[in-house]
C-alpha cells in the first residue's frame, strides 16, 4: 500500500504530497529476454505532483537497492554520506529531503544535477 | 504494495505474495514510527499452517538460511523461492505409493508465477521448481529460487505438458516425466 506524505509549507498555508510505494513492474531499461530472467523488478517508488520553485514537475524516483543513494545513486542528500542506507526508513526519509530541499548541481561531488527546492506557492 | 501470484500447475490454484510499505510503530520498545515493508503469502506449510508475515528493514532481512540480497528484487524472489521450497508445493510429491525396493524416478517440473501490479503495465515474474527422486530416501537443497527434492515412489510413468501465460510476455512450460521399473 501506497505511503502518502504530506508536506507542510513553512507557513503551514498550503500543503504537498508525496506518494511512495514499493512495487512491481518491468523497468525498459534493465528488461532481458534471456532464458530464465525475471523482467519484473521490485523497488520503491516516488511520486509527486508538486512543482519546483521554477515550476518545473519533480521526477519519479526509483529505489532498487539501499545503495541507490539520492544524489546521482553516489551520495545522501541530507548529508555528505557516500555509504548504503542502512535501513528503509531511512532511504525514504532522505528522499523526502531531497524533494523538498533540492539539491545543487554536483552537489557533494556526486556528479548530480541540479533540483531547485519544492514550491509550495 | 506488490502482489505476486504464484501459479502453482499441480493444482492449478494460485497464491499471493504481498509486499506492503508501511508507516507504523515496531515492536521494538522505541515507539518511533518508521518505514519498513511487511511481506505476506497465502502459501502454507505443508501442515496447513500459514507462514508467519516478514518484517524487512533492510536487505538483510532475507529468509531463514539465505544471506543479504543485493536489491529488492533479489530479496523478493529469495522469498517467493522459500516459500515454495518450505511450504506445501515444495513438499509435496505427485506419487503417493511406496515400495521398499522402489527404484529411481525422477520428476521435474517448472511452475511459473505471474505477477501483476495495480499500476501501470504488465508484470511477471518467474520461478521454477524441479524435483528429482531416487529410492526411498529424501533430500532437500535449494538455491535462489529453485528447488532439488527427492522422494520415494513406485513405478509410475507419466508426462506432460502445458504452458500458462500471464499478463505480459510470461509463459513457461511445465514437464513433467518419471519413468521407473519395480521388480
Amino acid at each position: 500500500m501506497a505511503s502518502s506524505v504530506q508536506i507542510y509549507s513553512n507557513g503551514n498555508t498550503s500543503t504537498k504530497t508525496v506518494s511512495v510505494d514499493f512495487v512491481g513492474e518491468i523497468l525498459a531499461a534493465n528488461f532481458a529476454t534471456n532464458v530464465g530472467s525475471t523482467e519484473v523488478e521490485y523497488f520503491f517508488k516516488f511520486q509527486t505532483s508538486a512543482r519546483d520553485s521554477a515550476n518545473v514537475q519533480l521526477p519519479v524516483k526509483l529505489v532498487l537497492a539501499l545503495s541507490d543513494l539520492a544524489l546521482n545513486g553516489n551520495v545522501q542528500s541530507a548529508s555528505n554520506n557516500s555509504s548504503s542506507y542502512g535501513n528503509v526508513h531511512s532511504m525514504v526519509v532522505d528522499y523526502i529531503y531531497d524533494y523538498i530541499n533540492g539539491h545543487i548541481a554536483n552537489q557533494y561531488n556526486s556528479g548530480v544535477s541540479a533540483q531547485l527546492p519544492m514550491k509550495f506557492n | 504494495m506488490a502482489t505476486i501470484q504464484v501459479y502453482v500447475e499441480e493444482q492449478n490454484r494460485n497464491y499471493n505474495v504481498t509486499v506492503n510499505l508501511v508507516n507504523g510503530v515496531l515492536d521494538d520498545g522505541t515507539g518511533d514510527s518508521i518505514y519498513y515493508l511487511t511481506l505476506s503469502t497465502t502459501l502454507t506449510y505443508p501442515d496447513g499452517t500459514r507462514f508467519p508475515t516478514y518484517v524487512i528493514q533492510d536487505l538483510t532481512d532475507t529468509p531463514p538460511g539465505y544471506g543479504a540480497a543485493a536489491t529488492f528484487t533479489e530479496l523478493v524472489n529469495d522469498y517467493i523461492g522459500y516459500f515454495l521450497v518450505q511450504g506445501e508445493v515444495g513438499q509435496s510429491s505427485s506419487s503417493s505409493s511406496t515400495s521398499e525396493s522402489s527404484s529411481s524416478w525422477q520428476y521435474s517440473s517448472s511452475t511459473s508465477s505471474s505477477s501483476s501490479s495495480s499500476s501501470s503495465g504488465g508484470t511477471s515474474s518467474s520461478s521454477s521448481t524441479s524435483l528429482s527422486s531416487s529410492s526411498s530416501s529424501t533430500s532437500e537443497s535449494s538455491s535462489s529460487s529453485s528447488t532439488s527434492e527427492s522422494s520415494s515412489s513406485s513405478s509410475t510413468s507419466e508426462s506432460s505438458s502445458s504452458s500458462s501465460t500471464s499478463e505480459s510476455s510470461s509463459s513457461s512450460s511445465t514437464s513433467e516425466s518419471s519413468s521407473s521399473s519395480s521388480s
